[in-house]
């Protein structure tokens, strides 16, 4: 007999929690209109729970929370993306206060654009060499060879975590929001990216890990003491987003200069390999559109960063 | 805000969720949740707003002019007073009915072009032909 009132003592539970894990993850929404209708959207997600849990038990409530996510993150990006908008047509209308100048814009794309560009050259190259016989044969023949495709795997991970720390910062203005979710990123690309070693072969992990450490961190202190000198000439969202700008910049260098130097040295490599019969190709043609156009990219990239952070002092 | 321009056909075609937002109103006032409920009941639980969607779309149409705020609040034995209710404005109402007439009129050039079956032509299986 008491198994019903259990039952019902375990829904409220889960609903009053769902409730209060909902109303934290509406501060993704802009705080405007957190503040006209949080409540509301609180009080609506409060009915749907008990309709769901009352209709299919914790089963209904998974499902509604799922479908929750999809709307909560399609129509907070939606809503920020307003709110970015807005930001920029009010700055087009008065300049003197310059929130989001154009060439930071131009450095934010060109950014987006060379990660883009890094990212598909680093894996496409990793399905490429990854236990072919190329890769086994070569790297026993050259061990800067693994170091530099080491490089370029690492670089290209970590390049990925400070372009979300970028789209944070440019769509949630609250920095520690950004480095706690860039920090839960980092996590899950340091286990996904390589996390298999660690059964494998913990040294070679350990040393993985240490490395992908030292470059997030240089990344962060580089991009870091750029916000603090931008901050003084631009809007602390601004700083943020350029500072953010450079953490990835300089994360896509290392990454095009390991893809220069590992094209130089596979191709004569894999040439003589190929020469003496131990490989049946090459794959030098990717490599070297792959190099340029991550060079190409990462030129404009570099460029766009300079003339943003030449940026004359606020007015 | 009420709306900038007296023309329905200016602001057609309507999203999908404002315009089921519209069709719920028509039959009286309704709070947010009773709007999700009527929607999702009335799309035989095809259109399943979220409150996300809710309430970015009731932000639209109240900017736009189509729905108001009643300030009317029930009384607490019959609901909660807190919520708030919404209902369509005259102007809300002729929107909604050009965008059925729009709707209405897709469909007739669908039945025109063999898309859709004519309406009542049945066949003898039962199904409509």
């Amino acid at each position: 007999m008491s198994q019903p009132p259990r039952a019902a003592r375990g829904a409220s539970k889960l609903i009053s929690s769902s409730e209060w894990l909902y109303t934290r993850l509406l501060r993704i929404y802009p705080p405007s209109f957190q503040q006209a209708y949080a409540s509301r959207m609180v009080r609506v997600f409060r009915d749907s729970c008990r309709d769901a849990v009352r209709q299919r038990s914790s089963v209904g409530l998974l499902w509604l929370w799922l479908q929750m996510l999809s709307d909560l993150l399609t129509n907070a990006c939606l809503e920020r993306w307003l709110v970015f908008k807005e930001g920029r047509n009010s700055m087009a209308t008065n300049t003197s206060t310059r929130l989001f100048p154009l060439r930071l814009w131009w450095a934010l794309s060109a950014t987006l654009l060379a990660f883009m560009v890094s990212l598909i050259a680093s894996f496409n190259l990793y399905q490429l060499e990854d236990s072919s016989s190329l890769t086994t044969t070569a790297y026993s023949a050259s061990p800067l060879l693994r170091f530099s495709y080491d490089a370029i795997y690492l670089s290209a991970l970590t390049a990925g975590i400070a372009v979300c720390a970028l789209v944070g910062y440019a769509l949630i203005n609250r920095e520690r929001l950004v480095l706690a979710g860039s920090g839960g990123i980092a996590l899950l690309v340091l286990l996904g990216g390589f996390g298999g070693l660690l059964v494998r072969q913990p040294v070679t992990f350990l040393a993985l890990a240490v490395a992908f450490c030292l470059l997030l961190l240089l990344s962060f202190l580089g991009g870091r003491a750029v916000a603090v000198r931008a901050g003084r000439r631009l809007s602390t969202r601004a700083a943020a987003v350029l500072g953010a700008c450079v953490s990835a910049g300089i994360l896509l260098l290392i990454n095009g200069a390991s893809l220069v130097l590992h094209t130089l040295l596979l191709n004569p490599v894999s040439h003589n390999l190929y020469m003496q019969g131990q490989i049946t190709g090459t794959h030098l043609n990717f490599s070297l559109i792959a190099m340029g156009l991550a060079t190409l990219t990462l030129l404009a990239c570099m460029l766009s960063l300079g003339l943003a952070l030449r940026l004359p002092a606020r007015s | 805000m009420q709306q900038n321009t007296d023309d329905p056909e200016a602001l057609l075609p309507l999203p999908v969720a404002a315009f089921h937002i519209l069709l719920a109103l028509t039959e009286g006032e309704r709070h947010g949740y009773g709007i999700m409920q009527e929607t999702a009941r009335s799309s035989n639980g095809k259109i399943r707003l979220g409150p996300g969607t809710l309430y970015r779309s009731l932000r639209r149409l109240l900017t736009d002019g189509l729905i108001e705020e009643v300030d009317e609040r029930p009384a607490p034995e019959l609901d909660d007073e807190r919520r708030h209710y919404y209902r369509l404005t005259p102007f809300g109402l002729r929107v909604a009915r050009a965008e059925a007439q729009r709707l209405a009129a897709l469909v007739h050039m669908a039945q025109a072009r063999k898309l859709l079956p004519q309406p009542g032509l049945l066949t003898l299986e039962g199904g409509i032909q």
